[in-house]
């Protein structure tokens, strides 16, 4: 009798030992395959990323090319959505159990960069490596910190403006003719803002305009004006500037009194409008095509209007390479050879055909893209890109905590802008850092 | 988060009278065993619940990123707090949120208990369509809702917007996020409450209430001299576990505004999760948990006095 007691209470608590172990096992078995460069034998390198949109199969093709074109290094490539990617990725970093490479946000680098758990990126572009003329500028300097490149860019685009062709047509505006200035986008915006559906509302706006949990397209507007968040060194605030002011007003009366957008729209509401023909232009990137054609959308392509200062300017989308500052010489290299594959001309254009994003390089020929001419478009404005606020740790709180509930209040109530954005810049002097 | 609803350790049973020393050995088998079965709990609860309990009152104190080595800042996290504008406002929002959400949600469960407690045409599909959404994902439902509320594709205002009913901005109105937030959750939790009242209400005697119509007495007056009095202990119980679900609101505003616009439909759990996760500021969210913590314990001590001292037999 006794001999069975102990040994259903032992089997119990076997039991939740397992348990656990099991779940501690689970947990560090994917960190734990950090792989070893082995003399002579093949150079494993682990690389984390984000990279989970349409984008998605493309990016699989590529690391799968380059796995089987040599086999003196071999990439293990682990895709998990970017919330979960930024969630793990630091605390891996601090228990010793991060990726060799990481494919993040290039406004992201810094928050590494900054911690010291990657490093300067020089050996990749030094004579073995890929030659640094044949990258497009914006995408290289977007992955900065301090003045040193920490970031490769692996996908890069600007943001363009997406317009409706039937509504414009229908709004009496040429479809060939899209805005090029403030001025025609404003008059268009309020062309194509009409009906008036439930609560006075209109049932087309002229513009999806994305405030939070988007592509940011505000700063783009600022920029135009001179104004911004802070200046790209960092030594600056400038969201309380006049230039900005002005911009923040204007805008935000336009929507919130000419419901030319509706007031507080996610990036995901934005689209959806798209997508339904509900809004009839939009400023966004590449990833948007897919779904507006599936929608039947007959969309049309161009630059962002320019502004008061009369420059083209957009905003860049970057994903950079970053490698892990426990990197050896043997994992360097392997990383050159990586990235040397996947910026070649045949690399570069299988990707932009499938994805729809332009290329990384300058050096694919615009023949070879013509059989997309949305690729085309966004390869040709990638020079005019600019980042969001590079160089910056803090630019998850930049962003999420006081940027875009800053534009929301204002686009509430606009008579606050002063008010709001002198708080706002208040708030960014202790979180803007100078970058240089 | 916490469940602070522990559950009593089953009666440790009378032996019979054996002898004594037999009674030892019993007992000592008994024991072991007894040991053997809770095992799994403690050690389930002692690494999930009491483990992580006792590190974020710890990382509380220090500043940590759970990156490099965590530095003890003493009341530092807690200091901020207080002039933290966003966390007096997400407390305010999280009492407020409790506040409206618990009382209606269980007294729109009472009411519908008692409904649906009657002979009725239709009984059993009322009950189910209520409790749905007990059993469905909160998540998956939230985005519905924000579908449904969406002021520009949204059915809730293409249907109701004719007849001159505002849903203003739908999620994204400073002045009506948080109270859609609260709809969808009352929405959701009202079944489940409900449920727990239709138990209720099945244990109370029919006799109490023929004598009570023999007095002559009105519906009304039934309902509150022999219905709700009966009902104090399922009322004690949905109470408490409303008041936490409440104070814990989270999964909707994560899906339906992110605390948004302008912070105005944030919680504290939401705080939490934004300066844990997305900022890495464990000790800060630490303290912020730590806060929520203790407001919970209160409130659900003192729903504990007040209930114990109006528990009714007849």
């Amino acid at each position: 009798m006794f001999g069975r007691h102990k040994a259903v209470a032992t089997m119990l608590v076997g039991a939740a030992a397992l348990a656990l172990a099991g779940c501690s096992s689970g947990g560090s078995s994917a960190s734990s395959s950090s792989g070893s460069a082995g003399g002579g034998g093949t150079t494993e390198l682990t690389f984390w990323t984000g990279l989970t949109g349409p984008d998605r199969p493309a990016v699989e093709h590529i690391v799968d090319g380059f796995n089987s074109s040599q086999s003196k290094v071999h990439v293990t490539m682990q895709i998990t959505p970017w919330d979960v990617l930024y969630q793990k990725l630091l605390p891996a970093y601090g228990s010793g159990n991060g990726p060799d490479l990481i494919g993040i946000d290039s406004n992201q680098i810094p928050v590494y960069a900054s911690k010291s758990v990657i490093q300067p990126l020089d050996a990749l572009l030094g004579s073995d490596g890929v030659d640094k003329s044949t990258l497009v500028g914006p995408a290289v300097d977007a992955g900065k910190y301090k003045g040193k490149i920490y970031g490769l860019p692996i996908e890069n685009t600007p943001v363009l403006l997406y317009y409706n062709k039937k509504e414009f047509t229908a709004a009496g505006l040429d479809p060939t003719k899209p805005p090029t200035t403030w001025d025609e986008w404003i008059a268009d915006a309020k062309k194509l803002t009409t009906g008036s559906g439930p609560d006075g509302k209109p049932t087309q706006y002229g513009l999806a305009l994305g405030v939070h949990d988007t592509i940011e397209v505000l700063p783009i507007l600022m920029w135009q004006n001179g104004g911004g968040i802070a200046s790209d060194d960092g030594s600056q605030v400038l969201l309380n500037s006049d230039a900005t002011k002005k911009v923040a007003s204007q805008w935000a009366g336009l929507v919130a009194n000419d419901h030319i957008s509706p007031v507080g729209l996610s990036g995901a509401d934005a689209d959806k409008l798209v997508s339904a023909g509900t809004a009839a232009m939009e400023v966004n990137g590449p990833w948007a095509t897919t779904g507006y054609k599936n929608a039947g959308i007959d969309y049309g392509l161009a630059m962002v209007p320019t502004g008061p200062n009369g420059q083209q300017i957009t905003l860049g989308n970057t994903t950079s390479l970053a490698l892990s500052a426990k990197a050896n010489k043997a994992k360097t290299d392997a990383a050159t050879q990586f990235y040397k594959y996947w910026t070649t001309v045949d690399s570069q254009t299988y990707f932009a055909l499938n994805t729809g994003f332009p290329p990384v390089t300058s050096n694919v020929p615009d023949s070879a893209l013509a059989s997309n001419p949305d690729v085309a478009m966004f390869s040709k404005y990638a020079k005019y890109a600019r980042s969001l606020a590079p160089g910056q740790p803090n630019f998850a709180s930049i962003q999420g905590e006081v940027f875009d509930p800053a534009m929301e209040k204002i686009e509430n109530d606009p008579s606050s802008v002063n008010a709001t954005l002198d708080a706002a810049a208040n708030q960014l002097k202790s979180q803007v850092q100078k970058n240089s | 988060m916490t469940s602070l609803l522990g559950e009593r350790p089953a009666g440790t049973g009378t032996a019979a009278p054996v002898p004594v020393r037999r009674r030892n050995g019993l007992r000592r088998r008994q024991a072991l065993r007894a040991y053997g079965f809770i095992a799994p709990s403690v050690v389930i609860l002692g690494a999930f619940m009491a483990w992580p309990l006792v590190s974020s009152l710890r990382l509380s104190f220090f500043d940590s990123s759970q990156f490099g080595a965590d530095t003890f800042v003493g009341l530092d996290n807690y200091r901020s707090l207080l002039g933290d504008q966003v966390f007096r406002g997400d407390l305010f929002r999280t009492l407020l949120y409790a506040v409206v959400v618990t009382p209606v949600t269980v007294g729109l469960a009472v009411l519908f208990a008692v409904m649906l407690n009657r002979r009725l045409a239709g009984r059993s599909f009322f009950r189910a369509a209520i409790f749905v959404p007990a059993v469905l994902s909160l998540g998956v439902m939230s985005i519905a809702w924000d579908f449904l509320f969406d002021p520009n594709i949204g059915l809730l205002p293409h249907w109701l917007g004719p007849l001159g009913i505002s849903f203003g901005n739908g999620a994204a109105d400073p002045h009506l996020a948080l109270v859609y937030v609260m709809v969808v959750g009352i929405w959701k939790n009202v079944g489940f409450y409900m449920v727990m009242y239709l138990a209720g209400l099945a244990t109370i005697p029919k006799e109490l209430y023929e004598a009570a119509e023999v007095d002559g007495a009105r519906p009304w007056q039934k309902f509150r001299s022999i219905t709700w009095p009966l009902l104090a202990n399922t009322s004690a119980f949905v109470f408490v576990i409303a008041a936490i679900a409440s104070l814990q609101a989270f999964d909707q505003v994560y899906v339906m505004t992110r605390g948004g616009p302008f912070f105005q439909s944030e919680t504290l759990v939401y705080l939490i999760y934004r300066k844990g996760f997305q900022d890495f500021q464990f000790g800060y969210a630490s303290a912020v948990s730590w806060v929520l913590l203790v407001i919970v314990l209160i409130v659900s001590v003192a729903q504990n006095a007040f209930f114990s001292r109006r528990q009714v037999t007849y």
